[in-house]
């Protein structure tokens, strides 16, 4: 069954992230924490807490990957990295709560 | 067990159509055609067999880009002395609104938008001269400014004891930029660079150089002598007289 909620949860944290913050390239933000709402629907574990923790993974790895192509092949700096790692965390942490509310 | 797949059939068919949508989704974000497009020039210069003479190359871009900025601070000088002098008007005070220091964003939003006369593209400066970045969203009464750390932003600066050395940072996040350069170039950790396009403006100083033995280029990173996070007030110049 697809859990809308939390993907539509997702899509709205992108859109108002991607709105407020001024993104190096257009959709950094919209289709990383899109990509984290929807494998959290999809990966298959019944522990829900993994599954957020591989879908966070992911979007981490996702959002460090896209930010490597953008530096110039230069390593971005490590304030960076903590900024990534606040927004994706942010926005895991939305997507659960939503997710698991009745 | 934790690991129990449920609904088997139905779960791969989903996990297909995301993978799909995200593509589709990808393609249109990085723009796509506009990708084909430079991947067919890409391809064909790969195979031509013609001459390459016409090919300039980006440190001959950069050299002429900055001839220009010498050509547009000279007009301006001698505007100057003719008695034009409305470009010393053009400096609009104005507050940060919100920095959000470089871990939550990596922006600057100011207090003054497009009804006090901000455009896009106009150089936000701190009072002590320090260039920060340029304003890339413009509202009635708010702007929003990237300084020229941010990621993948590319900014031209100079250095030297003429300010002689021209040559393009690129922004690598968190108040940081970087830059490839041959090792025999005279810079040290702690030396100043300008901007390329006001040279009056300080730009940053060398953190520091990252340069192995065995390579003939050396990755020098720059950091501005102030942290934007600690802003208050800056000044935005005009771009555009």
């Amino acid at each position: 069954m697809i859990r809308w909620r939390s993907i539509i949860t997702g899509i709205l944290c992108g859109i108002v992230f991607e709105s407020i913050l001024s993104a190096p390239s257009q959709g950094f933000y919209l289709v990383s924490i899109i990509l984290v709402s929807m494998l959290y629907t999809a990966l298959p574990l019944t522990k829900k807490f993994l599954n957020i923790g591989i879908a966070w993974l992911c979007g981490v790895s996702f959002m460090s990957i896209w930010a490597l192509l953008l530096a110039d092949g230069h390593i971005f700096s490590f304030n960076y990295f903590v900024h990534l790692i606040i927004i994706i965390t942010f926005c895991s942490i939305i997507i659960y709560v939503a997710d698991s509310k009745k | 067990m934790v690991f129990i797949i449920h609904q088997n059939r139905r779960f791969f068919v989903w996990l297909r159509w995301t993978f799909l949508l995200f593509f589709v989704l990808i393609f249109f974000i990085l723009d796509g055609p506009s990708l084909i497009v430079r991947g067919s020039i890409m391809i064909s210069k790969t195979f031509s067999f013609s001459n390459t003479e016409n090919t300039v190359s980006s440190a001959k871009i950069v050299a002429l880009q900055a001839k220009i900025i010498d050509l547009e601070i000279e007009q301006e000088r001698l505007k100057a002395l003719l008695g034009n002098t409305e470009r010393f008007n053009k400096i609009i005070p104005a507050n940060i609104s919100f920095s959000g220091g470089y871990l939550f964003s990596d922006s600057i939003v100011i207090d003054r938008g497009e009804m006090n006369g901000v455009a896009i593209n106009d150089y936000v400066v701190t009072q002590d001269g320090i260039f920060i970045g340029s304003i890339t969203r413009l509202e009635a009464y708010w702007s929003r400014a990237i300084p020229f750390t941010q990621l993948g932003h590319k900014t031209i600066v100079r250095g030297g004891q003429n300010k002689e050395i021209i040559f393009e940072v690129s922004g690598i996040g968190g108040g940081e930029a970087a830059v490839d350069l041959p090792v025999g170039m005279n810079i040290k950790t702690g030396d100043i660079f300008w901007s390329g396009e006001h040279p009056n403006f300080i730009i940053g100083i060398v953190d520091s150089i990252d340069a192995s033995p065995a390579k003939q280029i050396q990755t020098v990173y720059f950091r501005p002598p102030i942290a934007f996070k600690f802003l208050i007030s800056v000044n935005i110049h005009k771009k555009n007289i």
